[in-house]
């Protein structure tokens, strides 16, 4: 019995955390990505792929099944800033996303952070000691920078003064009646009964 | 009105004038005439402060209640003093509590001064897109909603998920305003003014005097429920070891507060 019970948890935690996933990423596509500036060379699209198997890992991670109810969370939050301290183990694009998915208000410039440092600062002695490259800095700041080094001004990021997608991790419509099934479906067919 | 406006309404009272009373401060400062903004009939004197935040910048202004669910202008928040720091009656002139003026209908008494209470955090009802206001801030965001009904019978419950982004000048100041909004709607409820005369500010910034308190009937209030507060750290601008932002910025010390805001509706 304990055996079938486990059986159908994992596929129950497969089958619901590709649906929570492929949720998500439709709100991903439709929300943001259709916000994005086709020239902007960090674009959120380029990072979709990676979004997905962030979200893919992360939700399958914290799918609990027990007799009486299903929880699930997005376990790594901490990588797009959903946290008090950013989690050190996260990349550019998940940086981007999660800034996006929490809005940013006023307006910035997307830049590398070397870019930032030749404005400002000419000690260049100390480790980053993170992965993250891009920083966002205040167009007063960037405009006043570039001055100094007679660059030539880029564009206000896009998703300057953007509200966010606050609900983007709470809002699902989860059928469980046709997960299980679903399910119920493929058991017996597994164990041709 | 809508309804979902004087939701809005509700809410936005609600946490200005009751969840964040104890951020109120207070100052006496000069009255400066204003030539540009009078004319014969009315002669505007505008309040000289020099506080950041300014009192007077968006989602602030004076306070124009002594207490949170008072229906009457205030008495004791606003007191305006002639040059010999005498109190000048409230019936000489009336209070512009959104830009924080002082309108006589005459010259025929001068104010020197003024004594007032404000609102230290910014509520705003919306992403400041055009001005950003100096921290801190609440932004309140009501977002999506669906209407169900009743198991039995007519009726339908109405619930709107709405949140609070918190910009706080530091850490402290973020929590701090984090767990005041918290508190303030976890296991509570707000009243459903249904605003039948207009908001208690008119659109001049005056106290509308045919404001009244009235509930919609047939309708609960509106209860809080599934309250969860966090804490937000912008990926983008986080760079550890060195602070590259040389400005202050406004997104530096941030939480949100997310909760359900919900009535029921009697079936008709």
């Amino acid at each position: 019995m304990f055996k079938i019970q486990e059986e159908l948890s994992n596929l129950i935690k497969t089958d619901i955390s590709a649906d929570i996933v492929l949720q998500l990423m439709q709100r991903f596509d439709e929300e943001i990505i259709t916000l994005e500036d086709p020239e902007d060379p960090m674009k959120p699209s380029l990072f979709r792929d990676e979004f997905e198997s962030f979200l893919k890992e992360s939700i399958s991670k914290s799918v609990v099944v027990s007799t009486d109810k299903i929880t699930f969370g997005v376990g790594d939050t901490g990588k797009l800033g959903f946290e008090r301290e950013l989690d050190e183990n996260t990349t550019d694009g998940l940086r981007i996303i999660g800034t996006i998915i929490q809005g940013i208000m006023g307006e910035y410039v997307l830049v590398t952070v070397d870019m930032a440092r030749k404005m400002f600062y000419s000690d260049n002695s100390f480790d980053l000691g993170r992965t993250g490259r891009a920083y966002l800095m205040q167009k007063e700041e960037y405009n006043q920078g570039v001055a100094n080094l007679g660059w030539e001004p880029k564009n206000v990021w896009r998703f300057s003064n953007f509200p966010g997608v606050p609900d983007f991790f709470d809002k699902f419509e989860l059928n469980l009646d046709e997960h299980i099934n679903k399910l119920i479906g493929s058991w017996n067919e597994k164990n041709k009964i | 009105m809508k309804r979902i406006k004087s939701e809005d309404l509700s809410l936005h009272h609600y946490v200005k004038n009751y969840i964040l009373r104890d951020f109120v401060e207070a100052e006496t400062v000069p009255l400066q005439y204003k030539p540009e903004e009078s004319s014969t009939t009315s002669y505007v004197y505008g309040a000289v402060s020099s506080t950041i935040p300014s009192p007077a910048s968006r989602g602030r202004g004076w306070c124009y209640l002594d207490n949170a669910f008072d229906t009457t202008e205030q008495q004791n928040s606003v007191i305006v003093y002639d040059a010999y720091n005498a109190v000048i009656s409230g019936s000489n002139y009336i209070i512009d509590y959104i830009d924080g003026r002082v309108i006589f209908g005459n010259q025929s008494i001068i104010p020197a001064s003024v004594y007032y209470k404000w609102h230290y955090i910014a509520v705003v009802d919306e992403w400041p897109i055009t001005e950003i206001p100096d921290p801190p801030v609440v932004a309140i965001d009501i977002a999506s909603f669906s209407k169900e009904g009743f198991q039995l019978g007519g009726g339908k419950r109405v619930p709107r998920m709405v949140y609070f982004h918190i910009f706080a000048n530091d850490s402290a100041e973020r929590d701090d305003i984090t767990e005041t909004l918290y508190d303030g709607v976890y296991l509570k409820c707000c009243p459903n003014q249904e605003f039948n005369n207009g908001t208690v500010i008119d659109w001049n910034g005056t106290f509308n005097i045919d404001y009244t308190y009235t509930t919609y009937s047939g309708s609960s209030e509106l209860k809080f429920d599934n309250v969860v507060a966090r804490s937000i750290v912008l990926p983008l601008l986080a760079i550890p070891d060195r602070d590259l932002s040389q400005l202050s910025d406004v997104n530096k010390y941030r939480s949100r507060v997310n909760f359900e805001m919900a009535h029921w509706d009697e079936g008709f």
